[in-house]
């Protein structure tokens, strides 16, 4: 490994990374996030087609009967691992190395506190082992949203604790590394990809307050048996104030990739650097205050509030819609850049992309399937959609499209550079790499497009179909069977993906010495506005917007006379 | 700061067309009113006594007096079932089936018929939702969802529970016929049989104790 030499004594942090090794403790510390990440995706992941081969009709008449759950033989208890793997732990340890990894190599220094990061660590790894507990004991089988009054083991509300508080001293560690840096480059902008880490982690602090408040003074207190009642109204409302912004937290870090790292891959500068600091902090802002969006059919919410939600739900379309323009306005500079000409309306840049590179076709993909994830968001803001669509097939394959498509697959082309530098080796045969990312993608737009036509029917979520018992109609038969058919197309990725792992980690021989696409400066053309780096003034803004938004939801709900009368159960 | 011309016209026209989006859906609200369940004119009420509250005192469909064709429909939501208040709930016509049971309720409405669904969980979180129509509200307990449709088409719709309430969610349903008033015909008993009090205690306690509750419900 190259040696670490301080550039200056003055400045203590500042430290120059190896352009194409990397330093041990950042080897281990975002090595550890990431491979813990996709151990839980590889488990999480697995679980998924089995639950659409079980809802599938289809598969039951193939097979004379419904097909049993791998490991776990009950359908609620698989799907609980399903949605907390992969929703909660593949993402938040994924992003946490990632933002680590970005905001150390943008800022050419070490994290503000390595103490502090590695105690961080193991706090978050206690909380997977005690959530991981809770769950494949069968004593948590409340899905990943654990509404109340459906209670678990506490072991998996203090596992989450732990992971949530976990998360906030890595936003802490991150601000103060930021602001260390800060007080050394007065006047300049922090670069595009730390700006985005920051954005994303102001948003969460906030976001996770309301899941943290409802955890720690409902549903721990009660699984330990210290409150006996609870109310189920506003236990969904601190939840879903958490809820949205937590979709954000998925994708930001995936914008982040394709504003900031795609372009360096492509070989060309991002369109406006400016807009996209725009994009980062509207969505930061915009994310929380339209949470009721989630909560559109509870009665316990006034028609008044779902409203005010329903139209900021728009606005916050309109930094999506942004980086669509600013991101192909940079994919067409590459275009031109490898052959492009303009024709066919300007388009055929997208065919002059490099698209055997699977860290690029990753993110392409990502892309094309945000465009449907995207619509189908519109639509679910729309209040009047939701009254049919509401807790039906349509929401599950509305997010698969988001956070299973879009945000996994360019979360896969980071990994793909990822892990070979992690391991110093290249990655271990591309082709297959390619191939999983074609998977995925067809997998996942097959399995979105079933699931979205079933929810048309009616077909409802989170039911185990497979069982006698089950209501199910003609209608929804071809489209849950199509969904089927996407899961086998899944499986089939999902292996290929433990190929390139495993074959990357262990039987990969050529040095890996690619450098890693992160920029240390902000550009210079562009004048950067100093008022976008004022995060107090961002803060009082979020804090302000969500009293105005939140405040007449909870108080409404509010009632310590009559409210409260929940008793607690477990499944 | 400096933004492309392109970037500003395409900002606008994103701008205008999101705001042509949200005032179509205002115009779904006010022309065509579609409404989503909320709290207006509802207040909280302990779970647990919803069964003392006017109207979820006696589960089942009400005629709404003065007014033809005009119902109220009160529903109690528990683990794992609709307690719409019998087995059957109508009356039924001739033509269909009788395959209602306590844990599965048939319910048959004539074409026609405005109905005020009054629907509220005793126990969990459920969900309530009738498959063809604008009808979905989540069942929070404490919280008496209010919503009312006019069923316009004949046919055979599910009444559904949509969120999931335990280790027998998937069975939570009830079926939906609306019939036709002009064809149908009525030769059978119109007495709708109903559940005796202890038959309905009983199947509150597991759906084990549904066969022994129908047949009590039967004798």
């Amino acid at each position: 490994m190259e040696a670490v030499h301080t550039t200056d004594i003055e400045k203590r942090g500042a430290i120059t990374f190896p352009l194409v090794g990397m330093l041990s403790s950042e080897r281990i510390l975002v090595g550890i996030y990431m491979l813990v990440a996709f151990a839980a995706l590889s488990i999480g992941g697995l679980l998924g087609p089995f639950q659409s081969f079980r809802r599938a009709p289809g598969v039951t008449e193939l097979l004379g009967g419904p097909i049993g759950m791998p490991i776990f033989t009950y359908y609620y208890q698989s799907l609980t691992l399903h949605g907390v793997l992969n929703a909660l732990v593949f993402t938040t340890f994924f992003i946490v190395g990632l933002s680590y990894f970005t905001v150390q190599r943008s800022l050419q220094r070490e994290l503000f506190s390595m103490p502090l990061a590695w105690f961080t660590l193991i706090m978050m790894l206690v909380g997977v082992v005690l959530a991981g507990f809770a769950m494949i004991a069968g004593e948590a089988n409340v899905l990943y949203t654990f509404y109340l009054p459906m209670l678990a083991h506490f072991t998996f509300y203090l596992g989450l604790v732990l992971i949530v508080v976990g998360t906030w001293l890595v936003a802490l560690n991150i601000f103060l590394t930021y602001y260390a840096w800060r007080g050394e480059h007065k006047g300049e902008a922090v670069p595009l990809a730390v700006f985005a880490v920051l954005a994303n982690f102001l948003m969460w602090f906030v976001a996770t307050l309301g899941v943290a408040t409802e955890i720690l003074t409902m549903q721990l207190p009660m699984s330990l048996g210290l409150i006996q009642t609870t109310d189920a109204q506003v236990s969904r409302i601190l939840f879903w104030f958490f809820g949205h912004p937590l979709v954000y937290f998925w994708l930001l870090p995936a914008y982040m990739a394709w504003y900031t790292m795609l372009p360096k891959q492509l070989g060309v500068k991002l369109f406006s650097d400016n807009m996209a600091r725009i994009v980062f902090l509207m969505i930061m802002i915009f994310s929380i205050p339209i949470g009721v969006h989630h909560l559109f059919v509870d009665p316990g919410v006034s028609e008044v509030a779902k409203i005010f939600h329903s139209a900021l739900t728009f606005v916050v379309a309109i930094p999506s819609l942004l980086t669509a323009f600013n991101i192909a306005a940079t994919l067409e500079r590459a275009g031109r850049k490898n052959g492009s000409k303009g024709k066919y309306f300007g388009l055929d840049f997208f065919i002059y992309l490099p698209w055997g590179n699977p860290v690029v076709a990753a993110q392409l993909a990502g892309m094309a399937i945000f465009v449907v994830a995207g619509i189908t968001g519109i639509m679910n803001a729309s209040f009047t959609f939701n009254v049919a669509l509401h807790n039906t097939s349509w929401v599950v394959g509305h997010f698969h499209t988001t956070l299973a498509g879009a945000v996994t697959l360019t979360y896969f082309g980071i990994f793909y550079w990822m892990l070979p530098m992690l391991r110093g080796r290249k990655l271990f045969w591309p082709r297959v790499a390619l191939a999983q990312i074609a998977t995925w993608f067809v997998g996942m737009s097959i399995f979105g497009m079933g699931m979205g036509r079933a929810g048309i029917e009616g077909a409802i979520r989170r039911t185990d179909m497979g069982d006698a018992g089950a209501f199910m109609t003609e209608a929804w038969e071809p489209w849950l069977n199509l969904s089927a058919f996407g899961g086998v197309i899944l499986l089939i990725s999902l292996v290929l993906l433990y190929v390139v792992i495993v074959g990357t980690l262990f039987f990969s021989r050529e040095p890996y010495a690619s450098e890693a696409p992160i920029d240390t400066k902000a550009p210079t053309e562009e004048r950067i506005p100093t008022i976008l780096e004022n995060w107090g003034l961002w803060l009082a803004v979020i804090a302000i917007s969500n009293v105005i938004m939140w405040g007449p939801v909870l108080v409404q709900a509010l009632d310590f006379v009559n409210g409260f009368w929940s008793v607690g159960w477990r499944p | 700061m400096h933004i492309d011309r392109l970037e500003r016209n395409y900002l606008i026209a994103v701008v205008i067309t999101l705001a042509l989006f949200f005032a179509a859906l205002v115009a779904g609200a006010v022309i065509y009113g579609i409404r989503l369940p909320s709290t207006d004119g509802n207040s909280i009420v302990i779970p647990q006594n919803l069964r003392t509250l006017p109207g979820y005192d006696k589960p089942g469909l009400h005629p709404v007096t003065g007014s033809d064709n005009v119902y109220d429909m009160f529903i109690v939501a528990l683990k794992w079932r609709f307690d719409v208040g019998g087995t059957e709930v109508g009356p039924c016509p001739d033509e269909v089936e009788l395959t209602g049971t306590l844990q599965n309720p048939l319910v048959c409405l004539p074409k026609g018929s405005t109905v005020t669904f009054h629907v509220s969980s005793e126990d969990t979180l459920h969900g309530f939702m009738i498959h063809g129509h604008n009808l979905n509200i989540q069942l929070v307990p404490g919280h008496l969802g209010q919503q009312t449709i006019r069923f316009q088409e004949e046919g055979h719709f599910g009444m559904l529970c949509h969120e999931y309430c335990g280790i027998s969610h998937q069975a939570m349903y009830a079926d939906l016929i609306v019939y036709d008033p002009e064809t149908a015909t009525f030769t059978r008993s119109e007495s709708e049989p109903v559940p005796s009090a202890e038959a309905t205690a009983e199947a509150t306690e597991a759906p084990e104790a549904e066969a022994t509750a129908e047949a009590a419900a039967q004798a």
